[in-house]
């Protein structure tokens, strides 16, 4: 009698949990207007009145307020952005390219790059005219010069900078992440970035895009078939040191669906 | 207690129900090994959003990768019932059945076991406080000579110095030129009170009910891409840190006394106990 309650009290148990797992499989967020967005290391979270507070890189938790409007309680004023950002500072060329896909580079006026490393011609002429500022390079950053042009937000790599620009009230947002960022992550930043200039529509374009590139290169693979794969490694050279790109970098799954056999696939970690 | 009370009492203390639980904890710690593979990401907030804001967020929007976590704190509840209900069962039987112990030593002793048992729960419920009640403040970046402010608090930090030892050796040359040591001094100011303290990897600090972890630094490396010097704290306030300093304590006490039950106390060839 004891055994017949013992095995019905685990069929009920098992089959509470099971069930709980299989709804809470189910359940679905909505599409159209989730209240949370998850992007690799990056989140979204709406608020009430508009506003939405972004998790960046490096962790840290921001606010972004529509501009005229008064920013929730419980942030510090360099945590706050308004929106739309009009002064824009961004320390990374694949930072100013997205900037170019959602067709806000008139916000960008401070970047760590002299004029000669651009290809982006409105950034040359921007410099040349003296619209857009260069403020030195990244590891030795003019902290008056950046003071003195005023940006409502600082996009920036360098984690060391963060602090400096916080005394200077500026917001700044840390655009890597500890771990390597992958081919998602990678496309959908632009989504993240797009917060800053209320440029969402333009981003789901942008990412639509390059998605359906990124499809046209795996259809063109699996066309040809699995013949020679060449090997590839993705890195930088320094002096008696080379930094290559982790298996779950983005830069490896292009190499992968390009085709090649990246040699660090095993490798785990960040960029 | 009424009958009913009394039936599920003893259901509730039952040992059965305590391999069911232990099994299917096995079995969705199984699942969660195997869920949690390439969604790691999704775990890593819960350290400083804390369990509800986590919930709400990457735990709903998850529900595949999640809920299992949720299972095992189904699980992890039932079987702190089950533990406590049959531990005091055994803890009232042990001091109704006092007159058969000839010594104190002995009887006391016999606690050992339970004491354990509710040293478990109080570190269970430590962690529950902590996911539920801890203040954290992540990724407090400071570079050297600068001061940064905690939020919400009126303790501002200043990074002193960093001290970086780096790997040189034959044996993992790997490793070579890789940071492997790391010591910032920082100084605390919180009204008129200053507070020099130290802090490494492994080496937090408490500080005005606040405990000190360091999170990340520069530069790594001794050669390659050149960093500037900087630091990464955690700052937290966590209620539940007590309570389970407090159960590994008892559980120590415990641990301590069943341990002397068993070498002090052994009954000597031919004796009853």
């Amino acid at each position: 009698m004891k055994r017949v309650f013992c095995c019905r009290s685990l069929l009920i148990i098992c089959a509470a949990l099971f069930s709980a797992w299989f709804f809470g499989g189910c359940i679905q967020s909505d599409e159209n207007s989730p209240a949370f967005v998850n992007i690799g290391e990056f989140s979204i979270k709406k608020l009430p009145e508009n506003c939405s507070e972004i998790r960046d890189g490096a962790g840290r938790i921001l606010v972004l307020v529509p501009r005229g409007q008064n920013p929730p309680k419980g942030y510090q004023k360099n945590r706050i952005i308004e929106t739309p950002v009009r002064r824009v500072v961004v320390y990374s060329g694949f930072n100013v390219s997205i900037l170019k896909a959602l067709n806000v580079l008139d916000t960008l006026v401070g970047v760590t790059h002299k004029k000669a490393y651009w290809t982006i011609d409105e950034v040359a002429k921007g410099m040349e005219s003296g619209r857009i500022a260069y403020i030195g390079e990244s590891n030795a950053v003019d902290f008056e010069k950046l003071k003195a042009i005023e940006p409502d937000l600082v996009l920036t790599w360098d984690a060391c900078a963060i602090s400096k620009i916080n005394e200077l009230d500026i917001p700044g947002v840390i655009t890597i992440t500890g771990e390597a960022m992958d081919l998602d992550t990678r496309m959908r930043f632009a989504q993240i970035m797009a917060l800053f200039f209320n440029r969402e529509r333009e981003a789901d374009e942008y990412v639509a895009k390059v998605k359906s590139a990124v499809k046209r290169v795996r259809d063109i693979f699996s066309d040809s078939g699995r013949g020679l794969r060449r090997k590839v490694i993705w890195g930088d050279i320094y002096e008696k040191r080379v930094l290559v790109e982790p298996g779950n970098s983005w830069a490896a799954e292009m190499v992968e669906l390009a085709g090649g056999e990246y040699l660090f696939n095993d490798i785990f970690g960040g960029s | 207690m009424d009958n009913s009370m009394k039936k599920i009492w003893k259901a509730l203390g039952s040992i059965r129900l305590t391999i069911m639980l232990l099994l299917l904890t096995v079995c969705d710690l199984a699942g969660g090994y195997l869920s949690l593979k390439g969604s790691e990401k999704i775990f890593r907030p819960l350290n400083d959003l804390g369990l509800i804001e986590w919930v709400n967020t990457y735990g709903r929007t998850y529900p595949g990768h999640t809920v299992w976590f949720f299972m095992l704190f189904i699980l992890l509840f039932l079987l702190s019932v089950n533990t406590f209900v049959c531990t005091t069962d055994r803890v009232f039987l042990l001091i109704k059945n006092r007159k058969y112990f000839t010594d104190s030593p002995r009887f006391f002793l016999k606690f050992s076991a339970h004491i354990m048992h509710y040293a478990l729960i109080l570190i269970l419920t430590g962690y529950l406080v902590s996911y539920l009640y801890a203040v954290t403040c992540s990724t407090m970046i400071i570079a050297l000579k600068q001061d940064v402010m905690i939020p919400g608090t009126e303790i501002k930090t200043r990074l002193q110095s960093l001290s970086i030892d780096y790997y040189q050796g034959d044996r993992l040359n790997f490793l070579n030129d890789r940071a492997c040591k790391v010591k910032a001094d920082l100084l605390l100011t919180s009204g008129s009170r200053e507070t020099n303290k130290t802090i490494g990897l492994n080496s937090p600090f408490w500080f005005k009910d606040f405990s000190f972890h360091l999170d990340d630094f520069a530069p790594r490396y001794r050669s390659g891409m050149q960093r500037k010097p900087y630091i990464s704290l955690i700052v937290k306030k966590d209620p539940g840190m007590k309570l389970y300093f407090a159960g590994t304590l008892l559980f120590l006490t415990g641990l301590i006394m069943y341990l002397c039950q068993w070498f002090l106390l052994q009954p000597k060839k031919g004796e009853r106990v």
